[in-house]
């Protein structure tokens, strides 16, 4: 059984958080194992609610998912993260300098260089 | 008798370097902390930095203290009545029009007032997508470049819905034209970054109960809340901070707790507050470039 959730009847044209992300496992039909998430008229989606699909996909094993309707930004943005995800994370190696002050004097001498 | 503290509040103007701003907000603060009965003295006051604002009014409205305003003249009052110094906006279950309709009024000035939202799933995205749009309004800043304008909201709004157990956000902007950026703060009052680590119990013995360690992981990307399986989260603050200061060539700076991170132009530093004083929460302040350099591109920060 094929299901097509429009994320605009659920969503605004601005997918933000992760928790609204998650909302979607409760649109999914439990008996389609074919699902197509039709992004038309979605402006933005965050990285954290992509993260958030790509762990409804990955739970739901069973089922394939197909993207429709994405603009660049959002077609790039669930690249990435997938891409991301599936790769081992590098960091930058820091220059971080670490600073203690015991008063507000030395504090602010240190805050007026800034 | 509670002991009434008279603090003085400085003139912090928008042509001072921003280590002022720090200074003095903390400074007024920790002073602030003395006492229970509190005066603000206004006195010398003829411009607030948005950096030093932001963070005071939103002390001024959740640290539970008597605190009142005296000696400000008409102009700075005037001022302070339009940004809900005292009295913030505050935004709970509302239908998304009627937030529109609000802040609908805010499209032609220069500044976000003061707001408050409850932490409730429903308007989670409401609110930050109404905020970007003001933005964009207010500083003209178009569709096409719209996009890391609403990478830096929704990665910030999203990390303390996430990870604050803050009752309520708080977000304030001043879009400076002459300088070309909007000043940016978000902030909760809730269980800190260290805190949130401790909750945990992860990265104990690299923090050591320091809080400037904890603060340093999370904006390198550790996270509370990975999958078993993979390592997919940690990525809002650390990413956004690289795409706001490497990118946009703008500024980024956060306090929790008793610690303060800065990271602007070639400086990474950490700050230990601990002896002089404590934000109960954390708060974002992001200086953030209207013109964006010629060779920025979005895509390039993604990860």
């Amino acid at each position: 059984m094929k299901q097509t959730i429009r994320l605009q009847d659920i969503y605004s044209a601005d997918l933000y958080t992760r928790s609204r992300a998650s909302e979607l496992r409760a649109c999914i039909n439990e008996n389609a194992n074919e699902i197509t998430l039709d992004f038309d008229g979605i402006g933005f989606m965050s990285r954290s609610f992509a993260d958030e699909v790509c762990n409804i996909i990955d739970d739901l094993k069973d089922k394939t998912f197909s993207f429709t309707g994405q603009n660049d930004d959002v077609a790039t943005m669930m690249t990435k993260v997938r891409e991301g995800r599936s790769r081992e994370r590098k960091r930058g190696i820091g220059n971080a300098k670490m600073y203690e002050f015991k008063d507000m004097e030395s504090l602010s001498k240190f805050l007026l260089t800034m | 008798m509670a002991k009434t503290v008279i603090v003085k509040i400085p003139n912090v103007s928008e042509e001072v370097r921003i280590g002022y701003s720090f200074n003095y907000m903390i400074k007024v603060m920790a002073e602030t902390e003395t006492a229970d009965v509190v005066q603000w003295d206004f006195a010398d006051v003829t411009f607030l930095h948005p950096f030093f604002l932001a963070p005071l009014a939103i002390y001024k409205n959740t640290s539970g203290k008597n605190i009142e305003c005296i000696n400000m003249s008409l102009r700075i009052q005037s001022y302070l009545n339009c940004i809900c110094f005292d009295r913030m906006l505050h935004f709970g279950q509302e239908k998304r029009e009627d937030i529109e309709a609000v802040m609908q009024k805010y499209t032609d000035k220069t500044y976000l007032p003061l707001c408050s939202f409850s932490m409730t799933d429903s308007n989670k995205d409401t609110f930050g997508s109404i905020i970007k749009s003001v933005l964009m309004k207010q500083a003209n800043i178009s569709q096409s470049r719209s996009s890391s304008l609403s990478y830096l909201i929704s990665e910030l709004l999203d990390n303390i819905y996430e990870h604050s157990q803050s009752a309520n956000g708080y977000v304030f902007s001043q879009y400076l034209e002459r300088e070309g950026v909007i000043d940016l703060c978000i902030a909760d009052t809730g269980i800190t970054v260290a805190g949130c680590f401790e909750q945990a119990k992860l990265y104990q013995e690299e923090i050591d109960g320091k809080e400037t360690e904890a603060l340093k992981l999370a904006n390198e990307g550790y996270s509370t809340k990975n999958r078993p399986e993979a390592e997919n989260r940690g990525y809002g603050i650390s990413t956004s901070k690289e795409m706001l200061v490497v990118g946009m060539k703008g500024a980024f700076f956060m306090l929790s707790g008793g610690a303060f991170h800065r990271y602007e132009n070639g400086a990474n530093d950490y700050i230990d507050l601990k002896n002089i004083f404590r934000w109960h929460g954390t708060v974002l302040l992001m200086r953030i470039p209207v013109v964006l350099p010629k060779d920025f591109n979005y895509y390039d920060y993604l990860e």
